[in-house]
């Protein structure tokens, strides 16, 4: 099946301090194959194609691109050769226009004067090659997120590569813009481009791709054909355990209602919407990228501008319109974002201060920090959650990201918290520190707490929670309890009406 | 005990990583020496060595202790300038508000009658005045949120010109002696009285930033504003006392250097913008904020007082001095984006 090997690595190695990114992976790309990569958040699949695009610097192994051996220096140079990558974090201006950006770097002139038109008839060519609906003139600020990442497509599959790399292309694209999406990378694949798909959605694995390799704690499991291919084994391989090992037991939720929502609205984002969750139920929040769930999230905090409503927390009224987080605090609610080093951590303080950052107040003796309770109440946070923290004055940054993850789960329980918001709880970690995660939060709940989860991986919606909310473009479109919690009435509800990614995959 | 095994636990890990990096080694124990104390410790040294050499009264002992008493006046606003470093913001009004609490302080000192209820009266009304500034910056950087750098350099204007209204732009003279006697060149117990100031301001401060709440929620401002929110950190208080800490202590040192000169001066101060910053970020003190502590910046006061005082020693003027400030700012912002890169 496969040609000729277009791109071959033997043995790559990537160190980051405390963490080995990737260890001896060997991979193989044929001309005219899509070729999938598999595996938890963590598992080194960024690191691997970060390598391929020429943006990180291996510190052992080779690289052989058309049966030569090659050192990417840098971007350009790997995209000089052919190999363009589109990652998760977009590189666009968003200032600029989207044909300015298409042409960044390779603006057409003549004689020191821009070739405007035939730039913008090009990039209208190239958009329309992506199907992405937008004007070549639109300003990128002004697109969605699946748009933005189309506008990146386009512009690596302007320069006609050789090989692709797509790190989680549908990630933010509606079910139409991954379905042509899926058009324009058969057509690629046709004229002998190679393919290198990341993704965790198995469903997208087996409609488009010939093969696929599954990586897992920076090694690379197996390669395999993936016709025929069995999706429990696939799990089992890109996790490294039985399914029933990775999700704890629940206990059953209680009976007295801890957290009532009526009318929480956030005008352009999130429609009217109540419910109301108990004391020891762990309630899931699904949906896509701009479904509202974040929002929700974030409103409840009291951080969502132009949030409304009202919510009682054990029958105490609260504004959301006047909430912030001092006060659910003080209400006993915790808000864990999921942008962990961007709101979350103070990257450039010890964990010790981190950790006690929202719980201060009780570690103040006439003015003064108690600081010996304040170390012996640290210690026992991070024992408790068993994070593998060797010094707790040591800057919080150096930590893995499960580590780091941990210590913010830990802020949490700092002081009192009857209700817990997680938002992306285990979003790049490692499948260690995951399940420790979700049998924490399932003692949470056991013990009497109230957690909302907001979720993007549907392994967590599915499996670690009592109820669920699944939300699209801004409403809620239905709440599953018990046996209803499938994957396919879940993503069902995640495309709204419309046909599902699921369905449409298996047509295809 | 702790602190040990901190250090054993950081020699171990140098240890490990030279060992892996080979070559590397030498580059990684220079950069946690960099990291823990910043470029100061090298400088200090070859301060120490070069003029050691150069000016054999550099090292005496009387040399020492006056230009330790000369230091004081620089370490205060350092402190006051690091505070505000800390919670990720600059305060380059700080020379400007000298000179106005100079000028205030002079004005009431002629009017009032010369005891010390009027010097207490100058005093209070010269800190007064700094402290105002200081709220203005605070409010107007925390509740509208824009630059600090915009704010404060608005605000140098500010005070500036009206330092110049108040005095015709003319010093105001003939302080009664008692004034100078006692907070410039006066002992109190046999200790001289800007070192028992500075004293005074450096517990008060350490306890604040080390040992307080407020200290603890400056440093996670401006390491990070959006995770303070999050965590229920009082942002927008926290900063603006941040600021106003910064103009209570500038008016403390504005007060002291009026003393020292012995006039009201609408000139006064206005290299102190950046040679405090200059300071604080040669001490260690990170300009993107929340990383750093005050005896860093007061190690930085200390190195440029004694390097000023030594390139007059050898007669280098104060023109190639003022070359050789910038130049050092530079090269400490740079050891700062080198050592903290993310």
């Amino acid at each position: 099946m496969v040609l000729q090997p277009l791109l071959r690595v033997c043995e790559l190695t990537k160190r980051f301090p405390g963490l080995v990114a990737l260890d001896r992976v060997d991979f193989e790309l044929g001309a005219g194959e899509i070729h999938a990569i598999l595996g938890e958040n963590g598992a080194g699949k960024s690191t691997l194609v970060k390598i391929l695009a020429g943006s990180y610097a291996p510190e052992g192994g080779h690289i052989w691109f058309r049966g030569q051996t090659v050192a990417l220096k840098s971007v350009h140079h790997a995209s000089q050769l052919g190999i363009r990558a589109v990652f998760q974090e977009l590189s666009l201006v968003e200032q600029m226009t989207v044909e300015e950006n298409l042409f960044l770097g390779k603006e057409q002139s003549r004689g020191g004067f821009l070739l405007k038109r035939r730039m913008r008839e090009r990039a209208a060519q190239a958009l329309a090659r992506v199907g992405a609906n937008v004007f070549p003139s639109d300003y990128v600020w002004y697109l969605t997120a699946g748009q933005r990442h189309l506008v990146e497509i386009a512009k690596a599959v302007m320069d006609e590569p050789v090989v692709l790399i797509l790190d989680e292309p549908t990630a933010a694209l509606t079910s139409d813009d991954a379905r042509n999406l899926f058009e324009l990378c058969k057509s690629l694949k046709r004229r002998g481009v190679g393919i290198i798909y990341i993704t965790h959605r198995l469903d997208e694995l087996y409609s488009l791709a010939d093969r696929v390799t599954v990586l897992r704690d920076g090694r690379r499991v197996v390669t395999l054909p993936v016709n025929g291919l069995e999706r429990s084994r696939l799990i089992t391989y890109m996790t490294g355990r039985e399914f029933s090992e990775i999700f704890p037991v629940l206990a059953p939720p209680g009976h007295h209602v801890r957290v009532k929502v009526d009318t929480l609205r956030v005008p352009g984002f999130l429609e009217p919407v109540s419910f109301e969750v108990k004391e020891g139920e762990i309630l899931g929040v699904a949906g896509l990228e701009g479904s509202g769930k974040s929002e929700l999230a974030r409103s409840l905090f009291g951080v969502q501008p132009g949030a409304q409503g009202v919510v009682y927390i054990d029958g105490v009224k609260i504004d959301i319109k006047k909430a912030d987080p001092r006060l659910m605090l003080s209400r006993g609610l915790v808000y864990l974002p999921a942008d962990r080093r961007g709101e979350g951590l103070v990257l450039s303080r010890p964990v010790v201060e981190n950790l006690t950052l929202s719980a201060l107040a009780q570690f103040v003796r006439w003015g003064i920090l108690d600081k010996t309770t304040e170390r012996q109440k640290a210690c026992e946070l991070i024992s408790r959650l068993r994070a593998k923290v060797g010094n707790i004055f040591g800057r919080i940054e150096f930590l893995s990201g499960g580590t780091q993850q941990k210590v913010m789960v830990g802020k949490g329980l700092a002081r009192e918290v009857k209700v817990f918001v997680f938002e992306e709880l285990t979003q790049g970690i490692d499948v260690g520190a995951k399940v420790d995660l979700y049998h924490f939060v399932r003692d949470l709940a056991a013990r009497g707490a109230t957690v909302i989860m907001v979720s993007s991986d549907l392994g967590e919606i599915l499996n670690l929670c009592h109820r669920v909310l699944v939300f699209c473009r801004g409403r809620l479109m239905a709440e599953l309890t018990g046996s209803d919690i499938r994957e396919d009435l879940v993503l069902h509800h995640y495309f709204g009406e419309k046909m599902n990614a699921t369905e449409h995959a298996v047509s295809l | 005990m702790l602190r040990s095994m901190r250090l054993v636990s950081e020699q171990s890990e140098i240890g490990w990583a030279g060992a892996k990096a080979g070559v590397r080694a030498d580059s990684v124990f220079l950069k946690r020496i960099l990291s823990r104390a910043g470029v100061l410790p090298f400088l200090m040294l070859a301060l120490v060595v070069v003029f050691g050499v150069l000016e054999p009264r550099f090292l005496a002992l009387q040399n020492l202790r006056t230009v330790s008493i000369q230091a004081v006046y620089l370490i205060i606003v350092s402190v006051a300038q690091t505070i505000v470093l800390i919670s990720g913001g600059f305060d380059l009004s700080v020379g400007a508000s000298i000179a106005l609490t100079s000028v205030v302080t002079g004005t009431v000192l002629v009017a009032v009658d010369p005891d010390w209820l009027g010097i207490i009266k100058a005093c209070a009304a010269g800190i007064l005045v700094a402290t105002v500034i200081g709220m203005i910056n605070g409010a107007v950087v925390s509740l509208f949120l824009v630059s600090p750098f915009i704010t404060t350099l608005a605000m140098m204007s500010i005070a500036s010109g009206a330092a110049l209204i108040l005095s015709g732009g003319v010093p105001i003279f003939n302080f009664p002696a008692v004034f100078s006697d006692m907070l410039a060149t006066g002992h109190l117990f046999w200790i001289p009285v800007p070192w028992l100031v500075a004293g005074l301001v450096l517990l008060v401060t350490y306890l604040l930033m080390s040992w307080s709440r407020l200290g603890r929620y400056l440093y996670a401002v401006g390491g990070n504003a959006t995770a303070a929110h999050l965590s229920g950190v009082p942002v927008k208080i926290s900063l603006f006392f941040a600021y106003l800490i910064a103009g209570i202590l500038t008016g403390v040192d504005g007060v002291m250097l009026t003393a020292r000169v012995g006039s009201g001066e609408p000139n006064l101060g206005a290299s102190v913008p950046l040679e405090s910053i200059a300071a604080a970020v040669l001490g260690g003190v990170s300009l993107r904020g929340g990383e750093g502590n005050l005896f860093g910046a007061v190690l930085g006061a200390f190195f440029l007082v004694f390097l000023r005082n030594g390139m007059d020693l050898i007669r280098i003027s104060s023109y190639v001095q003022m070359v050789v400030t910038g130049l050092l700012l530079i090269i400490a912002v740079v050891a700062d984006r080198y050592t903290h890169r993310r």
